[in-house]
């Protein structure tokens, strides 16, 4: 399930914004001592469909809806929305970025932050 | 049929980048980031969890209606269908621990059904989140192709 992460940082956001609306979708933020754990709630994306990224300081994470309604259904009332999803995090801890790590279930994306060894708690003996 | 209409809040792509932890925001502080779909709830309930009206979809085909939720990190034995005359009700209750304390989510819909739903063959699926009902159409609401002799 955990899929490897790559840095994309070739990809300019910019250019996509403008081609594409998204939904924000809701997330948690779980904090522990050795790494932060992020739940992204996407219904209706597939892990397969989804993209994780880190450029510099900003965690992207974007899903694309991968539920296709068939076409032979009419609408007959319609209240959720088909737009694929988007949650941008500013990374104000530090975070070893190679080791960033991602599992998806059930419409939930984890992304595990792992805390940069120099962040980590430590305590120092009095000598 | 009776289907009340949800207004769906659209959020702006362009809202700024929130960071991932804030310091004026303890953990439980950031849950309420749920009521952006339910901003009145929160003002009416602070740090509570309020039973939430799920957002639904409804279609038909020539034999089915289909109804869509999206109910993400549910497992099935979380979510209870259940058909009451003509009334469906889909309530979904997930119980999450935290470090050191447990909270619920609980979400539910009631939908009145059209006429000539075959009640007894209703299945039910999810799918990356995503419940997908299937009322089959009784035999007499199938729509039929009358030919000219």
């Amino acid at each position: 399930m955990t899929t490897e992460l790559q840095r994309k940082e070739q990809q300019n956001p910019a250019t996509r914004e403008e081609q594409e609306r998204f939904r924000k979708p809701y997330y948690e933020v779980e904090e522990h001592a050795d790494a932060h754990h992020v739940f992204v709630y996407m219904p209706g994306v597939d892990k397969k469909a989804t993209e994780i990224s880190v450029d510099h300081d900003i965690l992207t994470i974007i899903g694309h809806r991968t539920d296709r309604t068939p076409e032979t259904w009419r609408p007959i009332h319609r209240e959720l929305s088909d737009r694929n999803f988007r949650l941008q995090l500013r990374l104000n801890v530090a975070i070893d970025e190679n080791k960033i790590a991602a599992k998806a279930d059930a419409g939930v994306v984890t992304v595990t932050l792992p805390v940069a060894e120099e962040a980590k708690p430590r305590s120092i003996p009095v000598s | 049929m009776k289907l009340v209409r949800y207004e769906y809040p659209e959020t702006s792509w362009k809202s700024d980048f929130e960071d991932l932890f804030n310091s004026t925001l303890s953990g439980f502080d950031r849950w309420p980031k749920l009521f952006e779909r339910w901003p009145h709830l929160l003002e009416e309930m602070p740090g509570m969890m309020p039973e939430m009206q799920l957002a639904a979809d409804m279609y038909d085909d020539d034999n089915n209606y289909y109804i869509k939720m999206e109910l993400p990190g549910f497992k099935k034995e979380e979510i209870n269908i259940e058909l009451e005359n003509t009334v469906l009700n889909v309530k979904a209750e997930r119980k999450k621990k935290m470090d050191n304390s447990e909270r619920s989510m609980f979400f539910t819909r009631s939908l009145s059904l059209p006429e000539g739903v075959a009640s007894d063959k209703i299945s039910a699926k999810t799918d990356n989140g995503v419940l997908t009902i299937t009322l089959p159409k009784t035999e007499q609401r199938k729509a039929k192709t009358i030919t000219i002799s």
